[in-house]
Parts: C-alpha cells; sequence; structure tokens
C-alpha cells in the first residue's frame, strides 16, 4: 500500500490493483496495522480503494473489523475512489451505513480539512 | 451546473409503502424521481449527483448512468442523512461556480403551465419547508459558499419562487399527498408531462402488453402501466392510477385509486379511493393502513419458484443429508463421550427458514480442553451436527448467514415471511474469528441474499471443511 501525508493526521493509503477476498485479506490487514501503529498522530485515514475491483464478505468483514479497531483508538476511517464493483457490494450489504465514503480523495481531504 | 438528489432522507410517511424508496414512488406511474431528471434535463443541468441510502440498488438499476435523459449520472453515500448541506463539503468552489440544484426530500417538481426557463445568472431560489431548505437552485457563487459554510440563513427566502421558471414545488409529506398528485395526474394534469407524439386526448393511457378483455370496463380518466392482465367482467376508472405487473381478477371494481406495481386484485374486490401496494391497503384520507393476510383478496404478484431456486433447495438438503449421514457414527460415539464429560446441547429461540421460529441447539462445552476428541469433534463439525438435521428436514439452509435471534432488532425489522433470509448451519460467521459484530452479521447476511449460488454454498463448504481441519492441525478447538 503506499502512502501519503497530505496534511497533519491526515494519511492518505492507496490500495493497489486486485481484489480483497478471502485468500488476501491477511497482508492487507497486516498492512493495514502497520500504518496504524507507524503513524502515531494519525486522526483520519482515508483509503483509496480505486486499486480494488472487486470485493467479497471476508473482504467486507475485514474492513467493517478495521474500523472498529479504529475508532476504538479514536481514529476515523473513510473510503474513496470506489469501483463500481465495489460500491455495489457497499450497496447492497448497506455497509455505506457504517462508513465515510467518497468519490475521490480530494473530497474526502476537503471535508477532513 | 450541477445537482446533488438526496434519495436516502427518511420520509417515515412512506413506511408502508417502503418496498419501493420514496424516489421511485410512482407518480402517474413515472417514479417522482423522473420529474426531477427531467427538470434537469430541461435546464440543461446534466452533471447529477445521487446520495443513495436505502434502495440503493433499486434507484441506481432504475436510473443507470443517466443515458435516458441525457444526463451524467453519478452516486454517492452520506451517512448524515439528515444534514444533507454538508454532503456539499466534499465539492471544491470550482465545481459550484456554474450553479447547483440541490434537493433534500420528497417533492414533486409540478409544472405551472408557464415556459420552463433556465435560472438566471447570480440568482438563488429556494423552497422553504418548515424551516428547512428543501430545494435549493443557485446560480450564486458567493451565496453557495456562505450557505455551504452555515454563514447565510435561507428561512427568510420566501417560498413558491420557482414559478418563474415554470415549476411549484409541492412537498410529499404524506401518504394522502401521494395520492391527490396521483389523482390530480390522471384527471389530465399528466399531459404536462407527456412527450410530444403522444395521444391523450381520451383522458387514457395505456401501456404495453396489457390484456384487456371485451367485457372489461375502463371509463376514462385512467392510466394503466405495462404487462397488466385485466379479467373478463372488471370495471376500472375513472380516477384510476394502475402500475405495472398488475393482474385484476374478474368482477373487480377500482375507482379514484392507486395500484401499485406487482398488485394482485382478487375476484370481486372493490377499490374505491385507496392506494393499494400488495397485501397493504391504505385509505389516503385516514391514513389508515391495513395489511391483508388472505392472498385471494390482495396482494403481490407472486412468480413461480425459479428452477435455480428448486436446485438449491434440493443441494441444501441432500448435502445436509449426506453430511448427517457420514458423520452419525462419528457423532453417536463422540457426543456420548462428551455428554459424559457434562457437554449438553441447550437450545436458543431463532428465525429459521421462511421466518418460522426455531429452537437451534447450541453446543456447550463442559470444559476448554484441546484432547484430541475435542479436537476431532470439532474438526468433524460434530457441533454442527443438529443443525445439518435440520439443514436435511428444510427447517434451515445448509449455507447461508446466523440465523437471527428473535429478539435481535434485525430480526423486528424483517419482513414476515422474508424471502431474502437464508439462515443456515454453515455461515460466513464460521469462516472467521467470531467476534459477535452484529453490524458484520447483518452485513454478511445481506452479502449472502445477493450473492447466493451453488457456487457460494460449495465454496463456503469447502472453506469450512478447511478452517476446521486446519484449527485441528492448529490444536485449536
Amino acid at each position: 500500500m503506499q502512502t501519503s501525508n497530505p496534511s497533519e493526521g491526515v494519511v492518505i493509503a492507496e490500495v493497489p490493483e486486485g481484489t480483497l477476498t478471502a485468500s488476501n485479506v491477511d497482508p492487507f490487514r497486516e498492512e493495514f496495522n502497520r500504518i496504524l501503529s507507524e503513524s502515531h498522530d494519525l486522526k483520519v485515514l482515508i483509503l483509496d480503494l480505486s486499486g480494488f475491483t472487486f470485493m467479497d464478505s471476508a473482504g467486507l468483514g475485514t474492513l467493517i473489523a478495521l474500523l472498529k479497531k479504529s475508532s476504538e483508538q479514536g481514529r476515523e476511517i473513510k473510503l474513496a475512489g470506489l469501483r463500481k464493483e465495489v460500491r455495489v457490494v457497499f450497496e447492497i450489504t448497506r455497509a455505506y451505513k457504517l462508513f465515510d465514503i467518497f468519490d475521490t480523495t480530494e473530497e474526502a481531504l476537503r471535508v477532513v480539512e | 451546473m450541477k445537482a446533488v438528489i438526496h434519495t436516502g432522507v427518511p420520509a417515515p410517511w412512506a413506511a408502508p409503502v417502503n418496498r419501493v424508496p420514496w424516489a421511485l414512488l410512482p407518480l402517474g406511474n413515472r417514479p417522482l424521481l423522473e420529474y426531477w431528471l427531467e427538470w434537469c434535463s430541461d435546464m440543461h443541468i446534466l452533471d447529477i449527483r445521487l446520495v443513495l441510502d436505502d434502495g440503493a440498488k433499486q434507484i441506481e438499476e432504475y436510473v443507470g448512468s443517466g443515458e435516458s435523459w441525457g444526463l451524467q449520472v453519478t452516486y454517492g453515500f452520506h451517512r448524515n442523512q439528515n444534514d444533507p448541506v454538508h454532503f456539499l463539503k466534499r465539492f471544491s468552489s470550482d465545481d459550484l461556480l456554474q450553479g447547483l440544484m440541490h434537493v433534500t426530500g420528497p417533492a414533486f417538481p409540478r409544472k405551472t403551465g408557464m415556459q420552463s426557463r433556465h435560472p438566471e445568472s447570480g440568482k438563488t431560489l429556494a423552497y422553504i419547508n418548515e424551516g428547512r431548505a428543501l430545494c435549493v437552485l443557485s446560480r450564486d457563487p458567493a451565496f453557495l459558499e456562505a450557505w455551504i459554510k452555515g454563514q447565510t440563513d435561507l428561512s427568510t427566502h420566501q417560498p413558491d419562487q420557482f414559478e418563474s421558471l415554470g415549476r411549484e414545488i409541492v412537498p410529499l409529506e404524506s401518504l394522502k399527498d401521494l395520492y391527490e398528485i396521483n389523482m390530480s395526474l390522471v384527471q389530465g394534469e399528466v399531459q404536462n408531462y407527456l412527450q410530444p407524439g403522444y395521444y391523450d386526448k381520451d383522458n387514457v393511457i395505456i401501456g404495453y402488453n396489457v390484456i384487456t378483455p371485451p367485457t372489461a370496463t375502463l371509463s376514462a380518466p385512467l392510466i394503466i402501466g405495462n404487462d397488466c392482465r385485466i379479467s373478463p367482467m372488471t370495471s376500472i376508472g375513472p380516477n384510476a392510477v394502475v402500475g405495472s405487473h398488475v393482474l385484476i381478477d374478474r368482477q373487480s371494481e377500482i375507482s379514484d385509486s392507486v395500484i401499485l406495481s406487482g398488485t394482485f386484485i382478487g375476484q370481486g374486490m372493490e377499490i374505491r379511493s385507496k392506494i393499494v401496494f400488495g397485501n397493504t391497503v391504505i385509505d389516503p384520507y385516514s391514513q389508515a393502513v391495513v395489511t391483508i393476510p388472505d392472498p385471494w383478496m390482495v396482494s403481490e404478484v407472486q412468480s413461480l419458484p425459479a428452477f435455480r431456486d428448486i436446485l438449491e433447495s434440493l443441494f441444501s438438503r441432500m448435502a445436509a443429508g449426506v453430511i448427517a449421514l457420514t458423520q452419525l457414527l462419528p457423532f453417536a460415539l463422540l457426543f456420548g463421550w462428551k455428554l459424559v464429560q457434562g457437554s449438553r446441547f441447550t437450545h436458543k429461540e431463532v428465525q429459521g427458514r421462511n421466518g418460522r421460529v426455531l429452537k437451534l441447539p447450541l453446543y456447550t462445552q463442559a470444559k476448554v480442553s484441546h484432547g484430541i476428541s475435542d479436537r476431532i469433534f470439532m474438526a468433524l463439525g460434530l457441533d454442527r451436527y443438529p443443525h445439518f438435521l435440520l439443514a436435511f428436514y428444510g427447517r434451515l439452509w445448509l449455507c447461508g448467514h446466523r440465523p437471527r435471534t428473535v429478539q435481535s432488532q434485525a430480526a423486528q425489522d424483517m419482513n414476515e415471511p422474508d424471502a431474502g433470509a437464508f439462515p443456515a448451519a454453515i455461515t460466513y460467521a464460521d469462516l472467521r474469528e467470531q467476534d459477535n459484530d452484529a453490524d458484520l452479521e447483518r452485513v454478511e447476511e445481506l452479502y449472502y441474499r445477493h450473492h447466493r449460488s451453488l457456487w457460494e454454498d460449495m465454496r463456503m463448504l469447502g472453506h469450512f471443511i478447511i478452517k476446521r481441519w486446519s484449527d485441528f492441525f492448529r490444536g485449536r478447538n
């Protein structure tokens, strides 16, 4: 995952091209945990999911678990750049009620700042 | 210019017809949202953002990319639907430089008869309803910037300013409003919205593939949608709006009523001054909502079970039967041993297939142990043996989501019977670390509904077996 730090306390993490399914949730979770542990002043993490072409229930479950973990630490997660295939998964499962979802990372940044 | 339409703002009055999101509720047989999209198209506002919530999938399926209206429609989500203006903060000032149309709830953009005009530059129009801006149309960037930042109070604006653009904003605040607009449309107002080339002089509009026998009486004014079957000796109209896929049985009479799409009206029914949606009959004036459980009177149009459903049901029962049969001996031996040690099955009331209440046996271990017999017991999935039997008897599905407890909120929300629920013996919750997260379980349930297939079931079954045996080799229960 490529990360950038556009402003204090805000990190944008860009996921690599591919899918988030049961077969690769573990490396994703580890990478996510690494970002959380390395960025001590992190308040808002914007996850740019534009690289994901598909997400299954395991992937979605992992995102929800990570959201829960971050909230417990007082950190926010915002999602951006969902492709249609991934957005539909959020729609049908109503997971959009749990996350703040933006079209682009720029939109998310505007609201955060 | 850009338009932002919030289709997810709660509309509690529409709860009796909540199988359709309010944005798709029919007015003269066309969804409410379509009137807004058409108006946007008339004003050359081509960049539309629909903010979705409940019914997101239905709205997206209906509107698509917006090509049908010559629009570019994109979609977004906003968690706090009660503060729609906050959504606008995500746009840059450049985005809003050309102007903005912001719709924040159910309202009908009625044509007043004046010519539709493009909003003037530097102007702001607003319709305020009970202190809330229901519709704002502005081509004043300075105003928009201040408004989004909360520095401008819109309540000073006078309503009905949209009349200069040839429209009047009519808020929908009750089923009575929905009914009255429908009646107004059927009584002639609909001609304002017809495309050139449609003939409406006789005040009768009938869609495609509508079968009307010679003995049926149709009285103007009347609107009937597509794919309807009208039986002999029926009388429809005057003032009837009948949606698409509606079946009307013999000797029924319908007048001054709105029949929503997908409704069956039984033999000899007399529907006057009502809204009917499936088996729900609504009196728009008294707001009385009656659910009729007798499918011979009124009901949703039922479809025959698809071949796929039959196949999946068969697979579920057969696979559960095979598992139960092969595990009978190990279960008898190992559970006998566990019973001596004090392990038990306790019961919990859950919702089984077709919403029936079921006492689900849950395995309770006497003590946490990592002995070989415990590990084999778990690896073979014998703690689920009664669940496999229930799946074989058709009380549970083999694969699906975790059965809801009878007291759970999700169970209370469930419509009876909920054809989209698949309480099962093997669930997504078994394939991950257990954490009893209600949100996650609800999400998994909805995920399964939409991805249900034989392949998905086999995948879940395979993952369940692999997980149980990998736990065995790792020495975990």
